[in-house]
């Protein structure tokens, strides 16, 4: 659709539920966006008629424009071209598109003017907070402890209602952690709720998230440790809306783990760290619990775990059958191709199907005599080992037959 | 500027550094930042190290940056790296050169580069 056909469609006057119910319709108008037809759609009802025709259009659209300061291309022609549909000469649409164009000027300077004195009060309510910390009465650093008060609680408060506990790869399943073999990720949607710890554990600074900070997080010190400390300034406000570019840009690594978590996988952490806090505020603070959730959904390269090769690889390796095992790669694209590479300390190499990989495993474990490892096992109690264990060796484990999809997903 | 010196088999001595393998300081006109080791023999054999007091500033990033060049002049196309799954910062640093993760034993990790 142009921007004429968008004009011309009020020839005909329409009610406000009828304009709502063809919002995608309207959205398909070149130069739109969005906002900028929500904007619209809330100048037309501001009009408060039973009908929208041209002229409430044109009059909406003049005092948007005064009120907005937005002149932008889409709308300095829709103006053009409901002006010339009016009948009105080409001198006095030149002159009406110039007197829009300086109240539009005003209107941004007003609103610039506003922004700029609420930024100021916001500011100054922010550093009378921080001029109270007592650093006596904490055992946080400053830096994260300005962090807090700037989102309305203190470390104390905050710990006491809720969890700051982080775990690492290796406190949810040293397994997992030691012989993960994984596809090379992909775009998915992740809740930082679920998002549960960095990919290695800090030993300098125990479990707790907000005492990890200061080893990333300082206004002293190397490069490392300044160069991202104006994340610090972020609140429950802003937070999303200023990283959300960054989700794209640089988008953040996860890797999965059992039960729906997953933590941090090579990029980051700093992100992680400050929005994983502000949502361990809002919920601490009592704020809707599914909402929070999903207002701090973020996009992410998430690699998941192949179970197969990964308890494959554990076994094996253990037993010292292989050397290495990893994803056969294909040499062109070096994509995954789903097989396996076993290689031997002899330098040969072996590539096998997730069906045959499960059954040289069992062979090597009958030959090895290895039951009592198997035993041991499946004595630890994690679900996708025991899986994994019961199709392998089910006469120890249970019966369980491997489809297709539980190749991936056991 | 930040280059890898060749170290001659006294600086080597000086250093208690093995006078069989090819190491190199990496180092700016005025101060010495680093070393690395490296051996392209049947096998690559690698090794870097920044000093303690300038860690923190990326400078590990641009010693493996010229450790990567010097094995392209050696000829070197493509290889395997294996280290502790520990260090994290070295993982970092592989995967920002483009080092992809193949397998993980025993506390290890590899990774295979392609220059």
């Amino acid at each position: 659709m142009t921007i004429k056909e968008f004009a011309d469609l009020f020839d005909t006057p329409y009610s406000m539920e009828e304009l709502f119910s063809r919002q995608e319709e309207l959205l398909e108008c070149d130069f739109i966006d969005d906002k900028i037809l929500n904007e619209l759609l809330s100048a037309f009802q501001n009009e408060n008629k039973p009908l929208i025709d041209r002229r409430v259009v044109t009059r909406a659209i003049s005092t948007y424009i005064a009120t907005t300061g937005n002149f932008s291309y889409f709308i300095r022609d829709l103006l053009k071209e409901l002006l010339l549909k009016d009948g009105c000469s080409k001198e006095s649409i030149i002159q009406i598109l110039m007197q829009a164009n300086e109240q539009a000027i005003r209107a941004r300077e007003r609103n610039r003017e506003k922004r700029l004195v609420e930024k100021k009060k916001k500011e100054d309510a922010l550093k009378k907070l921080e001029e109270s910390i007592d650093m006596s009465k904490t055992s946080i650093s400053y830096d994260t402890a300005r962090f807090l008060i700037r989102n309305g609680i203190t470390y104390e408060e905050l710990e006491k209602n809720i969890s700051v506990t982080i775990s690492s790869q290796e406190d949810i399943d040293p397994i997992l952690y030691q012989y993960r073999i994984s596809d090379d990720g992909k775009k998915e949607m992740v809740s930082i709720a679920d998002v549960v710890g960095y990919d290695y554990r800090y030993i300098s600074s125990g479990k707790d998230l907000l005492k990890a900070f200061p080893s990333f997080f300082s206004s002293h010190g190397d490069t490392y440790h300044t160069r991202s400390i104006s994340m610090l300034d972020l609140t429950t406000e802003n937070a999303m809306e200023a990283l959300r570019p960054s989700f794209d840009d640089e988008p953040m690594k996860l890797a999965d783990a059992p039960g729906g978590r997953y933590t941090i996988d090579g990029n980051g952490m700093h992100r992680y760290s400050v929005l994983r806090s502000l949502y361990l505020i809002e919920m601490a603070k009592g704020n809707d619990n599914q909402s929070i959730r999903e207002k701090y959904t973020i996009s992410a390269l998430v690699s998941r775990i192949d179970y197969v090769k990964t308890y494959s690889n554990y076994i094996l390796t253990s037993l010292k059958v292989v050397d290495w095992l990893s994803n056969e790669r294909d040499p062109e694209t070096n994509q995954i191709t789903g097989r396996a590479k076993l290689e031997f300390r002899d330098g040969s190499k072996l590539f096998l199907t997730d069906q045959e990989l499960i059954a040289y495993v069992a062979e090597m474990l009958k030959r090895y005599q290895a039951y009592p490892f198997v035993q041991q096992l499946s004595q630890r109690k994690e679900e996708t080992l025991t899986r994994f264990l019961s199709v392998v060796v089910p006469e120890m484990v249970g019966n369980y037959s491997l489809e297709e999809t539980d190749a991936k997903v056991i | 500027m930040l280059r890898l010196y060749k170290m001659s088999n006294e600086e080597k001595k000086e250093m208690n550094f093995s006078i069989q393998d090819n190491y190199y300081s990496f180092k700016t006109e005025r101060e010495t930042l680093g070393f690395a080791k490296i051996n392209v023999l049947e096998k690559i054999d690698i090794y870097i190290f920044i000093l303690e007091n300038k860690r923190g500033n990326g400078y590990g990033n641009k010693l493996f940056y010229q450790v990567l060049e010097t094995l392209k002049e050696e000829k070197v196309t493509s290889f395997e790296l294996i280290f502790p799954l520990q260090n994290i910062i070295m993982q970092r640093i592989v995967e920002a050169y483009g080092g992809i993760e193949e397998s993980r034993k025993d506390n290890k990790i590899k990774y295979r580069i392609t220059l």
